[in-house]
């Protein structure tokens, strides 16, 4: 399987083509199909205005000819033919997605709408299961890139267009605190998107004119006209009537009309000639060859900053290679996962971890709630400070208050020193409320006076102290619903809720239990220096298909028993525990079934399990072949159905 | 000798922050400034520490000759601009600000003479009050004047279309024309309370005060300059790039009566 990254750059600069919906485009089984034809493991499809990018994990007979055939296919181009397709292997496609995922286009331009449009096709396949642990890593490593080349160069900051220049002019000149008022002269498509746009900004009061502005016309009253009276800050010229010159006299008028105030203003007619010098006071004059000269500037400098990322970049594809030919494709921080549920956990933690924003887990016992909590303190800026685990239900209501706030001395029996609490102690760090729904109504407005103002007040003093801890709390009981018994505050739960993740119990990601026996299996034997290296199918299959209660960490002791009950190096049904060994018997009993309607279902589960061998169902389900024979032909099964 | 050691310590501190100010300005990351704010704060809180230890040592606020007046200048400018930087989102400035520190707090540091002998008048409580409050106002007056500066850079760059360093690394004209004007009211009021204080010292003093005294002619008209700008401001034409020419000129006039009028030309005031 090799790592594939293809591109199709539309030839005209602004094709005029309806926008694909992605959504519609994956779920259209068309695609699918024919992803599942090529023999994909994963991959993704990214189709925007001028842009259709394809990465996949395949087989690497898939060559540039089959993605122009696919394209043709989906008709995503229209009628026109697909040339010119640019192919990336390896190395080179892990760096193709790096830099799409970031809207760095590979004709060296920033598309950022590009970059929205794959994060969109991201999601969409993540939650179809078409994108596997390779894609997610790597989308990783992209949001990562993404914050780096933020935080340490002015890659997002360059305008790279003109109405992302005027918007920066006027934020430069006039701040962004006072609503100013424009002036739009003009009513071609281009003047109405920058009329969105600018409305949009919500300090800014756009006020559109037609554009019969004409020589004979003195502008000064024809602006004033415009704007009915009201004063003017920005004026955007985007077409008069009659080709028409604005000379140094006129402006000068307009200025002193307006008692010389600041005014910015844009000529952007499209004569491309030079500016004459209209230096005037107070006055800001862009034409559209000055704009462009701007953006030319920009595009050079980004072209510097580009080949100071390269680096980065070749590192993240080697990197990238061998992360993906060894075994710890499966892990992140200290949690094991290849399901879809758990990719997705993955890159939600990734993507919030920088910001200090609470958060709130949720999952039953044993599915790794603490295990997030700290790949989320671990990966924020805060990994040298204190991480505190508070178990919100270990402890009595009182006993817990003053564990969490501290308190001074005196303030109840027994407190004979001042003690600071576990909030001050993740001063700076992160603090872990485990179950956080056991918590009492008193302590809840506390919880919430410290979310909301960052108070914290020591039991018995009345000194305020403002402390600085990110908070994350984890709960094995749905909250939502004790905010609708009334046994949590719907407030708290709010302020707790604002990003949610929510662990997928064992059973649900069935896909993980290979990985996650394996990564126990291999832990504890090295703990207890046993030679148990493999888990026999047999056994593979009743830990797949037992249910899992206890979660994962459920399967970490079961694994750990094997390890020590072992003799050998295969670990088989005899080493686990009797719970698990009962579990087919426990999953067929779910619904009204005669016992044996139980036998037919469990000798067919068994036989499809072990790929219709005979001689290994016969061993598994302890009877004879000639038995076997029998049943079989009892319940009317032949061969393989 | 301790006391000069601190005031090196100081100047020090001072040069300690700029540095990083200037990393952070040059890196233009989000969170590199966090460091070079806490070093500021740092050196402002050991320079007062410093004033209070200067002041005990000569058992009088340290405001009796210029170089003793301009280390609690400098503190008052540091200060000033450390509860700026706490509101306004913006940090950049700091780059531009602290070298003035620096230079004016060496200078203090090289000439301050803590053994000589002073004229009784200068003992008198209200006389300190006086020149604390005029202290005060240069602060406001040198925050308006580095404001008005910035201003005028950055709106070069906007006219002249040669969008550079200050275009990328400072906030909005807007804002400087707001902070600046800010900083001229405060500094007025606070100014003509100090001259009002100063009249009524003269009075007292009887003879040997003159209003005629060049220093004194030479502050009425930092007065006037500044109450210019405001009503100039006020009847409009005057925003923008006049009004922060106006805000250079009245600080550059008002260091001139300071450092030179005074030392050259007054009798009665040295400084």
């Amino acid at each position: 399987m090799t790592l594939l990254g293809f591109t199709w750059q539309h030839p005209d600069q602004s094709p005029e083509r309806a926008p694909v919906d992605l959504k519609r485009l994956y779920h259209d089984s068309a695609l699918a199909k024919r992803m599942r034809e090529f023999d994909a493991d994963e991959w993704l499809l990214v189709a925007g205005e001028r842009v259709i990018q394809l990465f996949a994990v395949a087989p690497n007979e898939f060559s540039e000819r089959k993605f122009a055939q696919l394209v043709e296919k989906l008709e995503l181009v229209g009628a026109k033919k697909v040339e010119n397709v640019r192919g990336e292997y390896e190395h080179g496609a892990v760096r193709l997605f790096l830099q799409s995922a970031i809207g760095w286009m590979p004709d060296g331009t920033i598309n950022l709408e590009h970059a929205e449009k794959f994060r969109q096709a991201y999601t969409i396949a993540l939650e179809d299961g078409f994108c596997g642990a390779q894609f997610n890593r790597l989308f990783q490593r992209a949001v990562w890139v993404h914050e780096r080349l933020r935080l340490e160069t002015p890659f997002y900051q360059l305008a790279t267009g003109e109405i992302d220049l005027v918007v920066e002019l006027i934020g430069k000149i006039f701040g962004r605190q006072q609503s100013r008022s424009a002036l739009l002269v003009g009513q071609s498509p281009a003047a109405r998107a920058f009329a969105s746009r600018i409305s949009s900004l919500g300090f800014c009061h756009v006020m559109t004119a037609p554009s019969d502005l004409s020589q004979s016309e003195v502008p000064s009253k024809f602006f004033h006209r415009a704007a009915g009276g009201r004063h003017i800050d920005i004026v955007l010229l985007f077409e008069t009537s009659s080709p028409y010159d604005l000379s140094r006299a006129d402006l000068q008028k307009f200025m002193e009309s307006r008692g010389n105030a600041p005014l910015l203003f844009f000529d952007l007619r499209p004569s491309l000639a030079p500016a004459a010098s209209l230096k005037l006071y107070n006055l800001y004059f862009y034409n559209r060859a000055d704009l462009q000269q701007v953006l030319s500037r920009n595009r050079d400098e980004l072209k510097s900053i580009v080949s100071l990322a390269q680096p980065w970049l070749d590192k993240e594809a080697q990197d990238f290679i061998v992360w993906r030919d060894s075994d710890e494709r499966f892990h992140y921080g200290s949690m094991v996962g290849g399901s879809p549920q758990m990719l997705r956990v993955f890159e939600l933690i990734a993507r919030i971890a920088q910001n200090d924003i609470t958060v709130l887990i949720e999952g039953e016992s044993g599915t790794g709630k603490e295990l997030v909590a700290h790949a989320i303190h671990d990966s924020s800026g805060r990994t040298r400070r204190p991480f505190i685990v508070v178990n919100c239900g270990a402890m009595p209501e009182n006993l817990l208050e003053s564990e969490l706030f501290g308190h001074v001395r005196g303030a109840f029996t027994g407190a004979m020193n001042n003690k600071r609490g576990l909030f001050e102690e993740a001063n700076n760090g992160t603090i872990f409320l485990d179950e956080v729904g056991e918590t009492s109504p008193a302590l809840q407005v506390k919880l919430l006076r410290f979310l909301q103002h960052g108070e914290v007040k020591r039991v018995g003093s009345n000194e305020v102290q403002y402390l600085n801890a990110r908070v994350i709390a984890a709960t094995n009981r749905s909250l939502e619903k004790m905010v609708g018994e009334g046994s949590f505050r719907s407030d708290l739960f709010y302020r707790l809720n604002v990003i949610q993740i929510l662990m997928p119990p064992l059973r649900e990601r069935v896909d993980d239990i290979p990985l996650l026996a394996g990564h126990f299996l291999k832990k504890a034997a090295e703990k207890m220096k046993k030679p148990a290296r493999d888990i026999s199918p047999e056994a593979m299959s009743l830990l797949k298909n037992y249910p899992w209660p206890g979660n994962v960490r459920e399967l970490e002791n079961v694994m750990e028993r094997a390890a020590a009950l072992t003799v050998g190096t295969m670990i088989t049904p005899t080493d686990l525990p009797s719970q698990v060994q009962d579990s087919e018997i426990v999953t067929s009993c779910n619904g009204q079934m005669t016992l044996k309607e139980v036998e037919r279902r469990h000798i067919l589960d068994t036989l499809k399990s072990l790929d219709w061998n005979y001689d290994q169902a016969c061993r598994a389900l302890g009877i004879g072949r000639t038995t076997l024979w029998r049943k079989l032909k009892e319940y009317q099964v032949s061969g393989e159905e | 000798m301790i006391v000069r050691i601190e005031q090196w310590l100081v100047v020090a501190l001072y040069v300690v922050a700029f540095l990083a100010y200037a990393v952070a300005f040059r890196k233009e990351g989000k969170d590199s400034f966090t460091k070079a704010r806490w070093l500021l704060r740092g050196a402002v809180i050991t320079h007062l520490l410093h004033l209070v230890h200067l002041s005990i040592f000569l058992r009088r606020l340290p405001v009796t000759d210029v170089f003793e007046a301009m280390t609690l200048c400098v503190w008052f400018f540091a200060a000033t601009y450390v509860s700026l930087e706490w509101r306004v989102p913006e940090k950049a400035l700091g780059v531009f600000i602290l070298p003035v520190i620096i230079f004016l707090q060496s200078l203090s540091a090289l000439f301050l003479d803590y053994e000589r002998i002073l004229p009784p008048i200068l003992e008198d409580t209200i006389f300190e009050i006086h020149v604390f409050i005029m202290l005060l106002a240069y602060a406001a007056f040198a925050i308006s004047f580095i404001a008005s500066l910035l201003y005028l850079l950055l709106s070069r760059e906007l006219q002249g279309k040669q969008l550079g360093l200050f275009y990328r690394r400072l906030p909005s004209l807007e804002l400087f024309d707001t902070l600046s004007n800010r900083a001229v009211n405060i500094g007025l009021y606070i100014l003509t309370a100090g001259l009002l204080l100063a009249s009524y010292t003269g009075f007292r003093l009887g003879d040997q005060f003159s209003f005629l005294d060049p220093k004194v002619l030479a502050v009425v008209i930092t007065w006037l300059i500044y109450v210019l700008h405001i009503l100039f401001r006020k009847a409009s034409g005057w925003r923008g790039r006049r009004a922060a020419f106006l805000s250079l000129i009245g600080f550059s006039w008002s260091m001139f009566s300071f450092l030179i009028v005074s030392q050259l030309f007054s009798k009665v005031h040295q400084f």
